[in-house]
């Protein structure tokens, strides 16, 4: 199974359901992978105001949530920081000084996707790296017993790492629905024999997957 | 034939000439802009010339097959039958046709604004997280940590949150809200508040002075976020952008220290009004030009929302002030008079100042036009320092400042940024009533303080209802 597919499957499962009023995401991101999945009951906002969190929230938002410091969330080439400067204006930022770009431009750019998925890895990889570097002082995926880069993902170790995923950066309890489906990506890479450990890459995925979903992204 | 149409379709209050604000309001009464005049220029225009989605299927559902530019008799005939073949039409594709959406007073050619809706009576939330019926005080909570703080609560936060009664739900939505009002991220160095001063400040590194300079310093626009900010938090008039005789330093990373003098700036003390006499707007905006028509338009602008270059805040002297082209501009011609006869007159008062003049940058100076020969303009010299702001007369640019702050366009403008960013767009239809609201509570409850002013804000419904 190719990496891509997964991460698909990834968004699919994580897409929003209970957290934000789902009309509302919809509404605001119609057209989206997360309407893959439609939930079961979609409620209707009058309001439908929902906002694209941009460069600056994106980033103290993401490294609040995995516990990192923001200039330590992403970097490019392993210098320049994506969110608080080379990706900026791309995520509606704003680059004054220079450029002379004083507001934001009212939409984001083609790319901001890739920018945003590419700043939820790179935060993810290194809150991951930093959990099984030093598992008693970890955040979220260190306690999970891993058996030759293989987890127990109905465990109480694996739920208790999603439980914490999605509290602190959606802050909220997960649904069963979004359980089983995270739990569901872990057999699918299992099965796929991608290289390295399987619960590395789903660690990855999964986080990523909730660190982009629309109810992460918008406010 | 593009400025022939703006003629014909651009409107301002002062400007009764073109037909087509008469024309929609003949055929459509029912639209709420009608009610109280007529529509602005922005029901078919982005920037003029520039069409919006409404405008462009206007212009180009015109007289097709007519000569351009159409005369004014071709152009009243043909826009009667326009308007009727575009009523049930959706310009901006915001799902809403045309004349419904002028019946509820919002833009057919911008799709962000719609006629909205409020909550229905009767409705219940069904959704287990929010309250999607009415003002959700979690929600706000929440909102108000990304906006302010830059981030979202933690888990615990949220649900201690949910867990207080309503009353204390009050009390610790406005404990949050300034505790995140003292934070880098809202009057830190390129904080909210800094961002919301980039385009008055109109910052360009290349000729910074002070801190980080630029190749060809010549002024820091650092003083100027700095006295912005200051003038935004705590308990301090807003109006001091516009009237203080002081200085700010910004000293720390969060923290501005208010002093009397102010190295590079050369404004003295009874000729000085806030953003408008720093060292770096004179820079910019005046620059090397004997009638500096871009600072006051940029002022306009900045501080009351008024972009003259739209058409926007056209209020003219009255009849006796006749418009004198000092300069040999070329502002008599009717369709220049439409925009300077209130321009000039906001402009003399800025004449004093000297833009680059190297030590004189910034400096009040009363004989200032006498530097200028006929090169500038054969009645260059006769430039006078008393202007107009408002149709209201002023002696001096100190005046000018007090006028403008004490208006309600000052307060409006001011309330609307914070609600663009607090709330994320402009007021829509439905919103209105509460913008207004905390537009005329600002000058008295609020007392020209915006942060009692926010307060307000993140209790009402357009910003607490998901």
């Amino acid at each position: 199974m190719r990496l891509e597919t997964i991460l698909i499957a990834a968004v699919w499962v994580a897409g929003c359901e209970e957290g934000a009023p789902p009309e509302l995401a919809s509404r605001a991101d119609s057209g989206t992978r997360a309407d893959a999945a439609p939930p079961e009951t979609r409620y209707a906002s009058t309001r439908a105001n929902l906002r694209f969190k941009r460069a600056d929230r994106l980033r103290l938002d993401f490294a609040r949530a995995l516990d990192l410091p923001p200039d330590e969330l992403c970097q490019e080439l392993g210098q320049i920081d994506c969110a608080g400067e080379i990706h900026k204006v791309t995520l509606g930022g704003v680059d004054a000084y220079a450029t002379g770009i004083y507001s934001p431009f009212p939409e984001t750019s083609v790319s901001a996707p890739m920018v945003v998925e590419r700043i939820a890895t790179a935060g993810c990889t290194r809150r991951i790296t930093l959990d099984l570097e030093d598992p008693d002082a970890s955040l979220i995926w260190g306690r999970i017993p891993v058996m030759e880069g293989r987890i127990d993902v109905e465990g109480d170790q694996a739920t208790a790492a999603l439980t914490t995923l999605f509290t602190r950066a959606l802050l909220r309890t997960p649904s069963e629905r979004e359980l089983s489906g995270l739990r569901e990506l872990y057999r699918e890479i299992e099965a796929a024999e991608l290289d390295g450990p399987p619960a590395f890459a789903w660690a990855q995925v999964a986080c990523m997957a909730v660190l982009t979903s629309v109810e992460s992204l918008f406010y | 034939m593009v400025r022939r149409l703006f003629m014909l379709l651009v409107v301002g209050p002062a400007w009764a000439l073109p037909p087509g604000p008469g024309i929609v309001c003949e055929r459509w009464p029912d639209a709420a802009e009608c009610a109280d005049g007529k529509p602005d220029c922005t029901t078919c225009h982005t920037q003029p010339p520039a069409h919006n989605a409404f405008g462009a299927d206007i212009a180009d559902a015109l007289l097709p097959g007519a000569a351009r530019p159409l005369s004014q008799a071709d152009f009243e005939a043909g826009l009667p039958e326009v308007l009727a073949s575009l009523a049930d039409i959706d310009s901006d594709g915001d799902g809403v046709p045309n004349r419904a959406e002028m019946t509820a007073g919002a833009n057919p050619g911008n799709a962000a604004d719609t006629p909205g809706g409020r909550p229905v009576s009767g409705c219940e939330s069904a959704n287990p997280v929010w309250n999607v019926c009415g003002y959700d005080a979690a929600h706000a909570f929440k909102k108000l940590h990304l906006d302010v703080c830059g981030h979202s609560p933690d888990y615990a936060a949220l649900e201690g949150f949910r867990a207080l009664k309503s009353e204390a739900q009050a009390d610790a939505l406005a404990d949050a809200l300034d505790r995140c009002l003292d934070t880098p991220f809202w009057q830190g160095r390129d904080g909210v508040l800094w961002q919301l001063a980039h385009p008055k400040v109109k910052p360009l590194a290349v000729i910074k002075s002070g801190r980080d300079p630029g190749y060809i310093p010549l002024a820091d626009y650092d003083d100027d976020y700095a006295l912005f900010v200051y003038t935004q938090t705590d308990d301090r008039d807003a109006r001091d952008v516009l009237t203080a005789d002081y200085f700010v330093v910004a000293d720390s990373l969060v923290g501005y220290t208010r002093v009397p003098e102010r190295m590079g700036q050369n404004a003295v003390l009874d000729r000085r009004a806030g953003m408008i006499t720093s060292r770096w707007f004179f820079v910019l905006n005046t620059m090397f030009t004997p009638v500096p028509r871009a600072a006051a338009a940029q002022a306009y602008r900045s501080y009351l929302g008024f972009e003259i270059a739209r058409s926007e805040g056209l209020i003219e002297p009255d009849e006796a002030q006749e418009l004198v082209d000092y300069d040999d501009k070329g502002i008599l011609d009717e369709a220049c008079a439409v925009c300077h006869r209130t321009l000039d007159p906001l402009t003399y008062p800025f004449s004093r100042y000297h833009g680059i003049t190297g030590r004189d940058t910034g400096v009040y100076d009363d004989r200032r036009m006498r530097r200028y020969d006929e090169a500038a303009g054969s009645r260059i010299r006769e430039v006078p320092e008393a202007g107009h702001i408002f149709g209201e007369p002023v002696a001096n640019l100190v005046e000018w400042a007090r006028v403008a702050a004490d208006s309600e366009h000052f307060a409006r403008a001011t309330v609307k940024d914070y609600w663009r960013v607090l709330v994320g767009h402009d007021p829509t239809t439905d919103e209105m009533e509460a913008f207004e609201a905390l537009v005329a509570d600002f000058p008295s409850v609020h007392n020209y303080r915006v942060e009692r002013m926010l307060h307000a804000l993140i209790r009402m419904e357009a910003y607490g209802a998901p």
